[in-house]
């Protein structure tokens, strides 16, 4: 991850990908953006919706929902059939050019735009801007929400290797690397199996298939699950089938600190602390500055910090020498983090300090080293080929093109039934289902919405404000419409993590699947790796139907 | 051929040392604030708490908790961060009446009713460790470790008491979430 306060003081123009960052992340992404534009920088946007931050944008790119690696394959066609592709990078840091250059010659501007729905003239404009400027990319997670994310972001990051815009002050390809938490700062696997301890391997269950394996899980089936930090049905894909295998459980407990939807459905429900009762290190994974939290106020009511749960448990369930009862969490951090690490001037009343680069540099890959089994910038990923003799996937080496698999293009005759495309956004009022219950975020959102572009509107009848049924095989969702052109013709927004109970749910519309290569089945696993596998839900990749309730 | 000039490595290197700060030192410029302006007031506080947010929010703000009696009477992004420099969004702001909330889960809950149905009744702490514990033991029994699995994601996003969790899952040998959404 290219620091915000370097890509911002050098870039010349800045594509924004798939990233809505009027919804998260705003000071790098929106204060940091704008100073570099107040510099001069370009600013251009590739986003379905005309988000606020699209809104100030030199060019708005509007692709079709999950078409972006067509758009980026195109621009490298574009680049390459213009000769400002840089060669001499090419040559020196890349691995499988010429496939991937096989790739995008399919890629001519006419059938981009076929595909995309963005206008030839632009694509080819956006392509020549970014290839001949110090240019930056910062990726979000919008355009990895499909069955084709993986192959998405392997081309926009194909598109920055191609003009060799890596590893340089202003240039870069920044995407949700996850930071210095998982490059060695964190010593979990001291903490997870404290020495001397019996510890067995034991399987692996995938998070986006969690309510699948609840179901299908055998020898042995899933019976208990403690559930915190997250929310299980209301943000799950498929949430009517993940509320069936809860009921099957033999106990549900739920540590949590606002009864919604997932508390109602437990057996326990256990009273949690926020982040301001309690010790804790979050290493951001997007910068490099670090604050230690420390507890500000007591836990309320009867909360109990979640490490002191933890241990109690474990004390309870018989193994009181891996939690000794005096533990702060001070301790705990000390074991978790390095020996070397500056406690006291990163904790208060001092901090944040910037951590060592060798955990995040300011600008990666700025010596030209890439860690990957070549060493080069992989355009044809050899790990891949390696996983592919191992587990069943689409373990495409090189970026391309696949529709998506709940699409026009991708079942033509599911569109036929349910013809538009529902995508969500992260509104800046929550963190997903959270803040939502709190009388100033209600007041400021209102009742949920969903966006519909007029002509979907005018042909079902429906006028600004009606009350909609927006319905697929799986469920339906009763929210208020929001006719606009903000939304492309065929698409509707509506944003995630409106709770069931309150109506306007968004998750139960949407299918049981997995991004990314790899085919995991029904979610159970011994192996896993989190870097190959794919890590991100379609949870954009959806059809419905909509008409006035 | 691009036209975009190359940073060698050692103009890098100098532009780090200028343009970045140093790492492992405390960033901290300004001691910490004694009062705060509070509903157009002047008010005097307790004490001020220099933490940051974990909301699964890459921004990760510094942030500067106001305390007063106890309670946590007002947040402000702490000006000495790099990233936030002062400001925070608007869910930081809801913190003093997020925690503070009459509707907070405040005591242990044991489910009386339908599921789904939302019945409960209070329990101790001590009641509500036996109840678990009992199961723990009887599905271990039962089933075996691993029909015990936990359902944790990012809500806080902080990876202190993931490991402390993670410690007890491997000893008792449940099966183990991975993953991402
Ligand atoms: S205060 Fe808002 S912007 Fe800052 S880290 Fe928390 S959620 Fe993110």
């Amino acid at each position: 991850m290219q620091a915000a306060e370097v890509w911002s003081r050098h870039t010349e123009l800045v594509i924004m990908w798939g990233c809505n960052a009027t919804g998260a992340g705003i000071h790098q992404d929106v204060c940091y953006l704008f100073e570099a534009m107040e510099r001069g920088a370009r600013l251009i946007v590739v986003d379905p919706i005309v988000t606020a931050i699209a809104s100030k944008a030199d060019v708005h790119l509007r692709p079709r929902p999950s078409t972006d690696a067509a758009l980026a394959l195109g621009m490298i066609n574009h680049i390459v059939s213009l000769g400002l592709e840089d060669r001499d990078f090419i040559d020196r840091y890349t691995y499988g050019y010429e496939e991937l250059q096989a790739e995008a010659r399919k890629w001519t501007l006419e059938r981009t735009e076929q595909v995309t729905g963005v206008p030839a003239a632009l694509v080819a404009q956006v392509a020549e801007d970014y290839a001949t400027h110090r240019s930056m990319i910062e990726c979000g997670y919008g355009h990895q929400r499909y069955t084709n994310g993986h192959q998405a972001q392997q081309a926009i990051a194909a598109l920055a290797a191609v003009c060799g815009h890596l590893g340089q002050p202003g240039a870069h390809c920044n995407y949700m690397e996850v930071g210095a938490g998982y490059a060695g700062l964190l010593n979990s696997g001291k903490v997870q199996n404290p020495a001397g301890a019996q510890i067995k391997k034991s399987r692996l269950i995938n998070i986006s298939l969690f309510g699948q394996a609840m179901r299908e899980a055998v020898d042995p089936p899933i019976k208990g699950v403690i559930k915190w930090r997250g929310t299980m049905i209301t943000q799950h894909q498929d949430a009517r089938r993940v509320i069936e295998a809860v009921k099957k459980l033999d106990f549900l407990v739920s540590i949590d600190q606002f009864p919604y939807d997932d508390t109602d459905y437990s057996d326990l429900v256990l009273p949690a602390c926020t982040m301001y009762e309690q010790w804790g290190v979050h290493p951001s994974y997007r910068h490099q500055y670090l604050q230690l939290q420390v507890p500000v106020v007591d836990p309320q009511y009867e909360s109990m910090p979640d490490i002191d749960f933890w241990a109690e448990l474990g004390r309870r369930m018989g193994y009181g020498e891996y939690f000794p009862k005096d533990y702060t969490g001070l301790d705990w951090l000390k074991e978790l983090l390095p020996p070397d690490f500056p406690f006291e001037q990163a904790m208060h009343p001092n901090g944040p300090i910037r951590l060592p680069e060798r955990f995040c540099h300011p600008i990666p890959n700025w010596d030209g080293k890439y860690n990957t089994p070549t060493g080069k910038i992989e355009l044809h990923a050899t790990a891949y080929d390696e996983r592919a003799k191992r587990f069943p996937g689409e373990w495409d080496p090189v970026a391309r093109y696949v529709p998506s698999a709940e699409s026009a293009e991708g079942d033509p005759e599911l569109a036929r039934r349910y013809p538009l495309l529902l995508i969500s956004q992260h509104p800046g009022t929550r963190t997903h289902d959270q803040f939502l219950n709190l009388p100033y975020i209600k007041e400021i959102e209102g009742p949920p919405k969903a966006m519909l572009h007029p002509d979907d509107a005018a042909a079902r009848g429906i006028q600004e404000g009606d009350r909609i049924r927006i319905y697929n095989d799986r469920a339906e969702s009763f929210v208020l419409a929001h006719v606009t052109r903000k939304v492309l013709p065929a698409t509707m927004e509506l944003d995630s993590g409106n709770w069931i109970r309150e109506g306007g749910n968004v998750n139960q519309l949407i299918h049981q699947r997995v991004a990314g290569p790899r085919d995991v089945g029904h979610g159970v696993m011994e192996e896993y790796d989190f870097q190959l596998d794919g890590h991100t839900t379609p949870f954009f990749n959806l059809l419905v139907e909509v008409e006035k309730a | 051929m691009s036209s975009v000039r190359r940073y060698s490595p050692q103009e890098i290197e100098e532009l780090v040392a200028k343009e970045i700060p140093p790492t492992g030192v405390s960033l901290a410029c300004r001691s910490l604030p004694t009062t705060t302006t509070w509903n157009n007031r002047t008010v005097t506080v307790d004490r001020v708490v220099k933490t940051s947010c974990s909301h699964n929010c890459y921004d990760t703000c510094g942030v500067l908790c106001y305390v007063k009696d106890g309670r946590l009477l007002k947040v402000e992004g702490d000006p000495d961060h790099p990233i936030n420099r002062g400001r925070m969004c608007v869910k930081g702001y809801t913190y003093p009446q997020r925690l503070h909330s009459p509707d907070r889960i405040k005591y242990p809950l044991l489910r009386t009713g339908e599921r789904g149905e939302g019945k409960f009744r209070r329990l101790s702490w001590d009641e509500a460790f036996d109840w678990l514990g009992e199961r723990l033991t009887a599905l271990r029994e039962r089933w075996g470790s691993e029909a015990l699995a936990e359902y944790i994601y990012s809500g806080n996003r902080e990876f202190l008491a993931k490991q402390i969790s993670g410690r007890f899952l491997s000893l008792f040998g449940a099966s183990k979430t991975v993953g991402s959404f």
